[in-house]
C-alpha cells in the first residue's frame, strides 16, 4: 500500500503542475493567436525600426510556447505512467484477497 | 500593459533551515524515496510568480515595474561582477543557474513600451521554460526510479514481471543541471557569448 500512496501523491502533484502549465499555455496561445493581444504589440512595432527586432522576439516567444507544450507532454506522460502503476498496485493487492476468499470455503 | 506569470521552481532545500515558506509545495514523499541525487539533496517546489506592469501617459513617457516572487533575495539581481562600465536593465536582464537569458543595457534603452514589453516577456518566459524543464527532469528521475523499483518488486496479476526499461525508459542517475542554450535568445546579445552587451543595439 505504501507504493500505492506514493503514486497517489505523485499524481496529485503532477495534476497541480499540469493545471498551472496548461493555463500558461492556454494564455500564451490566446496571446499569440490571430486575434490575440500580439496584434496590438505588432502593429506599433511594425511602424518603426524596431519591427525586425520585435518580429524576432515574437518568434522567440512562439518557440518558448513550443517548449512549454513539450514539457506538458512530458508531465502528461508521467501522469499516465503513475496511473498505470497505481492500477497495477491496486490489482496486485486485489488478487491475493480474492485468492483468500477462494480458499476459505474449502477449509 | 500587464503580464502575470505564475510558475513553479524546483529548489534545493538547505538542511539548516528548519521552517519552509508557505509557497513551498511539500514533496517530502519524493525526497524520502529519492536516490537520484548524488549528494542526497532535498528538493522543494516553490510557487513563484513574475509580474510586469508598464504604464504612462503616452508612448514616450512610461514606467515599467517588475515584481518577482521566487523566494530568493533580489539584492544585486542582474548585476555582474567585474563589469562596472556596463549597467544593466534589471527587468530585462536575467541570469539564473549560471545562464544568461537576455541582457539589455540601461544606457541604450528601448523607447517603445510595446517593444520593451515583448522583450521582457520573451526573456522571462525563456527562463520560466527552463524552470519547467528542470522540474520535469527531476520528476522523470524521481518517478521513473520509484515506478521501476516497485514494478521490479512486483509481478503482474498474470504472473508476468514487467520490463522496467521498456516501459519506463528513464535514466535512474542523472544531473539536474540546466541544459545548454539551444537557441540564441536575443541574437545580438547572445552571439557575443556570455552576455556581452550589444553595441549598436537600439540606437536612436
Amino acid at each position: 500500500m505504501q507504493a500505492f500512496d506514493w503514486t497517489q501523491q505523485a499524481l496529485k502533484l503532477l495534476r497541480q503542475l499540469l493545471d498551472r502549465l496548461s493555463k500558461l499555455i492556454e494564455d500564451m496561445d490566446k496571446f499569440l493567436s490571430h486575434d490575440g493581444d500580439i496584434g496590438y504589440l505588432r502593429s506599433l512595432c511594425c511602424a518603426d525600426k524596431g519591427a525586425e527586432r520585435a518580429s524576432a522576439r515574437i518568434l522567440e516567444i512562439s518557440e518558448t510556447l513550443v517548449g512549454l507544450k513539450s514539457e506538458r507532454m512530458k508531465l502528461l506522460r508521467l501522469e499516465k505512467i503513475c496511473q498505470e502503476s497505481a492500477n497495477t498496485v491496486r490489482s496486485h493487492v486485489r488478487f491475493p484477497l480474492l485468492s483468500i476468499h477462494a480458499v476459505l470455503p474449502f477449509q | 500593459m500587464e503580464l502575470h506569470v505564475p510558475y513553479y521552481e524546483l529548489r534545493e532545500l538547505r538542511s539548516s533551515s528548519s521552517s519552509q515558506p508557505e509557497q513551498l509545495i511539500d514533496v517530502s514523499f519524493i525526497n524520502a524515496n529519492s536516490n537520484n541525487s548524488q549528494n542526497n539533496s532535498k528538493y522543494g517546489i516553490y510557487d513563484a510568480r513574475f509580474s510586469l506592469l508598464i504604464c504612462g501617459p503616452d508612448h514616450v513617457r512610461w514606467t515599467g515595474f517588475a515584481f518577482v516572487n521566487n523566494g530568493l533575495s533580489t539584492d544585486g539581481e542582474g548585476a555582474r561582477e567585474g563589469d562596472s562600465e556596463f549597467e544593466e536593465d534589471p527587468i530585462a536582464s536575467q541570469y539564473e543557474g549560471g545562464r544568461c537569458f537576455g541582457i539589455v543595457g540601461a544606457n541604450s534603452p528601448i523607447y517603445d513600451p510595446r517593444e520593451y514589453y515583448i522583450l521582457v516577456m520573451g526573456i522571462r518566459l525563456a527562463a520560466i521554460l527552463e524552470h519547467w524543464r528542470k522540474l520535469g527532469r527531476w520528476l522523470e528521475l524521481s518517478i521513473g526510479e520509484h515506478v521501476c523499483l516497485s514494478s521490479l518488486l512486483q509481478t503482474s496479476p498474470h504472473g508476468i514481471r514487467r520490463d522496467c526499461t521498456k516501459h519506463y525508459p528513464f535514466r535512474i542517475a542523472g544531473s539536474l543541471q540546466m541544459s545548454p542554450v539551444k537557441r540564441s535568445f536575443g541574437r545580438e546579445a547572445m552571439s557575443k557569448t556570455r552576455c556581452k552587451p550589444s553595441t549598436g543595439h537600439n540606437k536612436r
